[in-house]
């Protein structure tokens, strides 16, 4: 009988041993996706025909790399990518984006069954909308991100393109990511020191957009930052005049060209007036 | 003057009583509980005077014993393959005392398995409190006939004795009160595992007033943890089943009470692997108990007790009904995914928490014990959860990832329609169904995406906050598992005294001293791929980024980097200082039996802050103030016995209770601000109850009535819309609790026996408690001073009804075998507060435009949506058992048992169920707030038909 209990014991502190602590092993590190590209984005862009445009064809293929972070919130559910041709917004529907897309990785794209809409003039790529409010909508189901953006390798982050002539500012330019050179401060239309606005749950005062104006000859551009952006609060802090170089993404809305920070880094101030 | 006449006749009387002292004896027939036949050769012992007088019955079962004392005895009945029996008789006036019917329970583990069962998880969304898990209120091993059909029936379904939730029963272990300091829980964690070595229980239900204590409204139960109330031998036993975990092992030895004086006792067991219907679900646990014990000539009794039951457990997690059809089952669990093809589950308890027990006995005379007691409990106890930082919620069920996040209908009251808003979208509403279809990283957490995210965070991260970190090398985590722990160290110290005063009036009094220091924290688990992960507060980084102080954990630390198996969060010290003293006194003449128990109680406790939160600087190190509590019971039991076993009696009482640490902070892991309003809980109750116990029949009828008044509640969960860690503190909660319960078990014929236990009450809120809502990053108050309007509201977590009938049946060659029906009524949905207050009829009231009209008759109904309490479907739940053992040459045994439950295998049993504690924001077509509607509420399921075998050994 002593053996019984000799084994017993032995068989539970073999459960012990065995069992232990549970231990996973570490997944194999993601496989980046390898496409061939076989449309540039300036011409898949050109196939906005003045409204929802849906994507039919079942082989368009895009490249471009991601230029865009919403790291401080400034950018919000969409990032935007450049190839040599163009630059093209993309509304995937998910906050924190920059966890998954990563500045200078290469991004592949199936467009078919996605559509292309404008807002405020600009060509955006994203789901087909059903209510009539907006001409494209957000990518904001797993299964249909899924389904059309492929993540390929990480690469160095793109070089803004620099504008140093008003006339470089053309339609073409929007979307892309591009560095302003000696912009000269013009204030804000609101006569907003800040940013933007950021919500205050104590006043209830709810976050709204900011604007500040820079024009280089009889350009102007608007600096819009979110409300929810993390620089939303701070000063502006720049004289009237005072030449900056601004690096963001370029955006039109209607007719005003605007000019999207990705974070504080991308004004830096070059001469006082 | 007469009176005083009369009361010094009495006190004189019963002065006089010992000395008219003469001898009688006490008689009974042990019978078999199942068969209802008599057992022979059954030992019967009697312990008087220091000696130990015992007989054996024959085959009518009958054993009597004469010239003894009057007085109280304890009597011990025991025969092999039955639980033995332990009574205290009370001899008096030269009579034969006679017991008529002393029935044993057979030795037959078909029980022991349901505490365990009970474990399963039955999450809310509070996670608040001490990471106690609720569990049915019926553990017993109690003689009594409803308790026993109770405990055995109704616990699949989540049974709440008497509606009653878990901390108002007592548990005791070796006569010390284990009910969690910090939440009043029922602390069957502690011990579970050891069901062997703590089978030796002794409980009193209900109001009634125990040897241990006065107790509550619910029930005392004292665990006999000592080396020699363990079965004497060694048990061995084989458990597997399809419901909780696959596999458990257990052994057990004790040598009994040796010549020597000394016994010894010790058992260790291992339950392993998940279930059929969960996954996710598993257990590795293990669980060890080694005691000695030591008496010194029948006056001293020394014991050392030492058990714990290191457990890794992983939990549960209720969905919607939209998720449930959308994966095609009710057992979905959204708690796991996979990683690398493995199962990985991300809430998974660990605790072990080690209890170590001395205790001393002295009786210098038959009718005086003292009895002194010191306990130490300590140890770990933690549950992981997922936590992230700026990334998309990782769990797979936020109801954003469904395909209901795209249906945005809306009431338009200005055009009399139903209509649909941006979010409107049926395309999406199919992607979506077809990711929770078939693709499992849709459908389960996502795990490697997890380890991607955190092995390529790395551009830019960190740098911001602290220039040590090397940014080119080190990852900054974003998402991690979180370990939530609680660590007590809980000590009692205990001193009883008992005295009889012959065998008509018996006196205890005892004194608890109660102190816990319970820190509450949290650490690093697992950086999930990442290097490290920093100790700020991101919800208050948002809100307050501008200031990088208003965002520190830990000020005098500020932007510390974390590592695995660090702390941060959150840590402080709940401290907990009760003292207790209490008395009871039980009279017992001419079949009359009056019984009086009082306690009076003095707790303190206090928040001790560990860590300078950046928000609250003030208010969040250091000691809060120090609140104080006194506290008092009253209790008043009468009895009237036609004969032992045949008696009406009832019991009164009122008892006030301090609130519970876990309730009384506003937002404990931030700083120390104590909710306002803060009293004690006032309960009253009474039950009256008829019991009779003959040869042929059991049978218990009770009727009970009480009021709580004033409970505070405090519900702390992650608030979307508010985007952070909120509070619901609700004090001036009533409730009212009145209801029947009857057991009854009649033999038919040959071994057959017809068993049934009804409970059916009516448990409901009495009055519209206060509520208000804090979030844990600032001081602001989302909402303040609230009404609660939910008088006239269901008591939840416990079917109303529960009602079981069977036959059993005990046949020759110790084989047996049972069926049983039961059927539950009168189950409902565990509340929101939030959905009963004004502001959740925001939009619809004090509108015109909703008061007229068919606007009228749709705000009613949108009114109701929110305010109206679900109430599950009844449900009907077939069970059945059967078991065989052998005696072995005449030593050794050997038995099978095995149960089937839920042989109708029905699959759409709600057990119990909560509403989301948040509400959804209902918007026009352009985007304008109309009102809010209630988010879908998480449920959980009956398992379908499952079974369950034991095999032992014992010898």
């Amino acid at each position: 009988m002593r053996n019984i209990v000799k084994y017993s014991a032995a068989l539970l502190l073999a459960g012990a041993v065995l069992s232990g602590c549970k231990k996973f092993s570490e997944p194999e590190p993601y496989e980046f996706a390898r496409m061939e590209a076989n449309m540039t984005l300036a011409d898949f862009k050109a196939k906005y025909a003045g409204g929802p445009t849906e994507i039919t064809e079942s082989d368009i293929i895009l490249e471009g790399k991601i230029i865009s972070s919403d790291r401080s919130g400034n950018i919000y559910r969409t990032l935007y990518i450049e190839d040599s041709t163009a630059g093209l917004e993309v509304k995937i529907g998910k906050t924190g984006l920059y966890n998954d897309y990563k500045l200078g990785q290469t991004l592949y794209i199936k467009p078919q069954g996605l559509c292309l809409g404008a807002y405020g003039g600009s060509v955006q790529l994203g789901a087909k909308s059903y209510s009539d409010r907006y001409e494209t909508t957000w990518l904001d189901v797993q299964a249909l991100i899924d389904r059309t953006i492929f993540r390929g390798e990480f690469g160095d982050p793109l070089p803004p393109a620099d504008i140093t002539d008003a006339a470089q500012i053309t339609d073409a330019m929007v979307c892309r990511y591009v560095r302003l050179v000696g912009f000269s401060y013009q204030g804000s239309p609101d006569g907003l020191h800040t940013w933007a606005v950021s919500n205050d749950p104590y006043t209830g005062r709810e976050a709204d957009y900011g604007e500040q104006n820079f024009s280089l000859g009889d350009v102007t551009v608007v600096v819009r930052s979110s409300g929810y952006s993390s620089f939303a609060d701070t000063e502006v802090g720049l004289e009237i005049g005072t030449k900056c170089n601004l690096t963001g993404i370029l955006t039109k809305y209607n007719d005003t060209y605007q000019l999207v920070l990705l974070d504080l880094d991308g004004v830096e101030v070059v001469s006082e007036q | 003057m007469k009176i005083k006449t009369a009361i010094v006749s009495l006190v004189m009387m019963l002065a006089a009583l010992p000395v008219l002292a003469q001898t009688g004896g006490v008689r009974g027939v042990v019978t078999d509980r199942a068969a209802y036949r008599p057992v022979k050769d059954a030992k019967v012992t009697l312990y008087c005077a220091g000696d130990e007088l015992f007989v054996y019955t024959g085959e009518d079962g009958v054993f009597e014993f004469h010239d003894i004392d009057d007085g109280e005895y304890r009597l011990d009945v025991s025969a092999a393959g039955y639980i033995m029996a332990q009574l205290n008789v009370r001899i008096s006036g030269g009579e034969i005392y006679d017991l008529m019917n002393v029935s044993l329970t057979p030795d037959v583990p078909m029980t022991d398995f349901m505490s365990d069962d009970m474990f399963a998880d039955f999450e809310v969304e509070d996670e608040s409190g001490s990471g106690y898990e609720d569990v049915p209120s019926v553990l017993s091993a109690s003689q009594d006939v409803f308790d026993n059909i109770a405990s055995f029936s109704f616990s699949a379904m989540r049974f709440l004795n008497r509606g009653y939730e878990s901390g108002m029963s007592d548990i005791y272990i070796n006569g010390i009160r284990f009910n969690d300091a910090l939440s009043g829980y029922t602390p069957y964690s502690l011990f579970s595992g050891l069901n062997e070595a703590t089978r030796e229980k002794e409980a009193v239900g209900g109001m009634a007033v125990s040897d241990y204590g006065v107790g509550g409204i619910n029930g005392l139960t004292n665990v006999n943890a000592y080396a020699s109330t363990v079965a004497k031998g060694y048990r061995f036993s084989v458990l597997t089943n399809s419901s909780t975990y696959r596999l458990r092992l257990m052994a057990t030895y004790a040598t009994g009470l040796m010549d020597n004086g000394w016994a010894f006792a010790a058992s260790v067991s291992t339950r392993l692997g998940g279930n059929d219907y969960i996954t996710g679900v598993y257990y590795n646990a293990f669980a060890y108990f080694l005691a000695a014990e030591k008496r010194l000539n029948d006056q001293h009794r020394f014991s050392l007790t030492l058990f714990g039951s290191p457990v890794q457990r992983g939990a549960q997690n209720a969905s919607t009904q939209e998720v449930y059809d959308l994966v095609g089952t009710n057992y979905y669990n959204s708690n796991w995914g996979y990683q690398n093809g493995q199962v990985r589950n991300a809430r998974v308890r660990n605790n072990h928490e080690p209890v170590l027990l001395f205790n001393y006995e002295y009786t210098p005379f038959d009718d005086l014990k003292v009895s002194a007691g010191v306990s130490w409990r300590f140890g770990r106890n933690g549950y992981s959860a997922l936590d992230w930082y700026d990334a998309p919620d990782p769990r797979p069920d936020y109801y954003k990832y469904l395909p209901s996040n795209f249906e945005g209908s809306y009431y338009d009251p200005v055009g009399q329609m139903w209509s649909h808003n941006s979010y409107y979208d049926p395309a999406k509403q199919a992607w979506a169904e077809d990711g929770w279809r078939y693709n499992s990283n849709v459908a389960h957490i996502n795990w490697d995406r997890l380890y991607d995210v955190n092995r390529n965070s790395y551009f830019d991260e960190g740098i911001d906050y602290n220039p040590s970190i090397d940014v080119a090398n080190a990852h900054r985590s974003k998402y991690i598992l979180e370990e939530r722990r609680t660590d007590q160290n809980d000590v009692n110290v205990n001193a009883q005294v008992t005295k009889n005063f012959g065998s008509i009036l018996k006196g205890s009094l005892g004194y608890n001293f109660r102190w816990n220091r319970t820190e509450y924290y949290k650490i690093v688990k697992d950086l999930i791929g990442g290097d490290y992960w920093l100790n700020i507060d991101q919800f208050a980084e948002r809100d307050f980024g501008s200031d990088p102080n208003a965002y520190q954990n830990d000020l005098d630390n500020p932007n510390r980097v974390v590592k695995e198996g660090e702390k941060y969060g959150y840590d402080y010290y709940a401290n907990i200082h009760n003292h207790k003293v209490w008395t009871s006194w039980d009279l017992n003449v001419a079949g009359f039996e009056a019984v009086l128990g009082g306690e009076l109680g003095y707790n303190t406790f206090w928040r001790e802050g560990m860590m300078r939160k950046g928000l609250f600087p003030d208010n969040s190190l250091g000691n809060s103030e120090k609140l104080d509590f006194l506290t008092y019971k009253a209790k008043l039991g009468l009895y009237y016995k036609f004969s032992p076993q045949n008696m009406i009696y009832a019991n009164v009482g009122y008892m006030t209770q301090a609130p519970y640490f876990d309730e009384a902070f506003l937002s404990p892991r931030t700083r120390n601000s104590v909710v306002e309003g803060l009293t004690t809980e006032k309960i009253f109750s009474a039950d009256i109850n008829y019991m009779l116990k003959t040869s042929w029949i059991s049978l218990r009828v009770s009727a009970f009535y009480t009021t709580i008044k004033d409970q505070t509640d405090l519900i702390s969960f992650y608030d979307d819309i508010q985007r952070a860690y909120t509070n619901f503190s609700m004090t001036g909660i009533d409730q009212r609790n009145v209801g029947i319960e009857a057991g009854i078990k009649v033999p038919i014929y040959a071994g057959l026996a017809f068993e049934g236990a009804v409970s059916w009450g009516n448990y409901e809120y009495t009055s519209n408690p206060n509520f208000t809502q804090t979030v844990d990053n600032s001081a602001r108050t989302v909402l303040e001073n609230e009404t609660v309007y939910w008088s006239g509201f269901k008591v939840a977590r416990t079917p109303h009804l529960a009602s079981s009938i069977g036959l059993t049946w005990a046949g020759p060659g110790y084989l047996f075998a049972g069926l049983e029906l039961n059927y539950f009524d009168g189950m409902y949905i565990s509340m929101n507060p939030l959905r009963r207050t004004d502001y959740a009829l925001e939009g619809l009231i004090g509108n015109e435009l909703w008061s007229s009209g068919e606007n009228a008759l749709i705000a009613q109904e949108l009114i109701n949506d929110i305010r109206s309490q679900e109430k599950f479907p009844h449900a009907f739940v077939l069970n059945a058992n059967i078991g065989k053992s052998w005696y072995i040459g005449g030593k050794y045994l050997l038995g099978v048992s095995a149960n089937i439950n839920n042989i109708l295998n029905n699959r759409n049993i709600k057990t119990g169920g909560y509403e989301q504690m948040r509400l959804s924001r209902v918007s026009d077509a352009q985007g304008e707030f109309l009102y809010y509607k209630p988010f879908d509420s998480r449920y959980f399921y009956l398992h379908g038909i499952n079974y369950m075998i034991n095999v032992y050994f014992r010898f």
